[in-house]
């Protein structure tokens, strides 16, 4: 051990801080149940609700009213299709989250913690953008066979408030981009302070 | 070297929870109370790997890596959270700074170099040997004495000053 680290050794030794008494490890062992459940239902949240939203879709639109054109039906298993790929998607997410052990070393956790956000950054960006395209352009689709059961005010209403309801989106999607892209930074900026000067050696 | 014996989540807690406190302190710049959640954190983190811990590495060793990534993280939280830098020591009112004058510039001090560094520098003065501080970070033995070196010489500058 290094001797010129003594002084300061010596100094903190003398000051540091006397530890609270700790929570009963009975308390700990309920906040760290209470942690557990609660990361998994935030995980799995958003899984359930796709999944549910897909699920009515396809009783809606492809079971009580069902479209009996080729064009509309293939706007069904679009608009289903794209939302269980985003299901899909969700579930190798937390796959991937799994990975990231906090008993690992930290330049290895950081690796797998930078790994898993870059794939954030993809699934965030490109793919989820092609999956609202293509919800959108099977969503198009059924508009012809939907028209012609509906008064016409009806389907234009239907028609004007999608796209609003898609910018929402979008600008939600941008929002979870940004943050995960400043986690990212973050890791990035981490794991350059860790291997620093290590090719020097 | 034979791996460690498993043994029961309470002794690891009532063993290290000071060490795992004094650790938080000084990656939190004094501030004793945010350390207290944040080692309840790290215990937290610890119960829920607990069933995975492989004994690849000692318990103390083992600890200081949960503890090492919570910090981490706890800090990329925070920042996400307010999306500004963490606080300096010197921004806190003053009851709640330690009353020793040391205490308090040695902590000033730590409070000044980047988040990385600090955590090593608390496990040089919680006396951790490098080889094992090497391993919690999975840095070379021969970078973290060079880092540790740089880090020693910026302190003393910043005792010196402070």
């Amino acid at each position: 051990m290094d001797n010129e680290m003594n002084p300061l050794r010596d100094l903190w030794q003398k000051t540091k801080p006397v530890s609270p008494s700790p929570v009963s490890v009975a308390a700990l062992q309920q906040k760290a149940k209470a942690h557990k459940r609660s990361s998994i239902l935030f995980q799995y949240s958003n899984i359930v609700i796709l999944f549910s939203f897909a699920v009515i879709i396809y009783l809606y639109l492809g079971v009580w009213f069902p479209y009996s054109t080729i064009i509309g039906k293939t706007g069904v298993w679009l608009m289903t299709g794209s939302m269980m790929l985003r299901v899909a998607i969700e579930w190798l997410s937390i796959l991937r989250a799994k990975r990231i052990r906090p008993d690992a070393q930290l330049l290895e956790s950081t690796n797998t913690a930078l790994d898993y956000y870059r794939f954030r950054k993809r699934i965030h960006g490109p793919v989820t953008f092609l999956i609202v395209a293509v919800y959108t352009a099977g969503f198009y689709m059924l508009m012809p066979e939907f028209t012609s059961h509906v008064p016409t005010w009806l389907s234009l209403l239907v028609m004007i408030s999608y796209p609003l309801g898609a910018m929402v989106l979008i600008w939600q999607i941008r929002k979870g981009i940004k943050k995960e892209i400043r986690e990212l930074k973050e890791l990035a900026d981490l794991q350059d302070a860790i291997v620093k000067n290590q090719d020097m050696i | 070297m034979s791996a460690p014996q498993p043994i029961q989540f309470d002794s690891i807690y009532e063993q290290y929870h000071d060490m795992v406190f004094q650790v938080c302190t000084g990656f939190l710049k004094g501030d004793r109370e945010m350390a207290a959640d944040l080692t309840q954190d790290v215990f937290i983190n610890t119960w829920n790997a607990y069933s995975s811990y492989r004994g690849d590495a000692s318990h103390k060793t083992w600890i200081y890596r949960i503890t090492v990534n919570t910090c981490l993280q706890h800090l990329r939280k925070q920042k996400n959270r307010t999306n500004v830098g963490t606080e300096a020591l010197g921004d806190r009112p003053d009851e709640e700074k330690p009353g020793d004058a040391h205490f308090t510039d040695l902590y000033q001090a730590i409070g000044q170099l980047n988040e990385l560094d600090r955590l090593i520098i608390m496990m040089v003065l919680e006396e951790i040997d490098y080889p094992e501080i090497s391993q919690i970070v999975g840095i070379s033995e021969g970078n973290l004495r060079v880092r540790i070196h740089r880090i020693k010489q910026k302190l003393k500058k910043l005792l010196d000053h402070g």
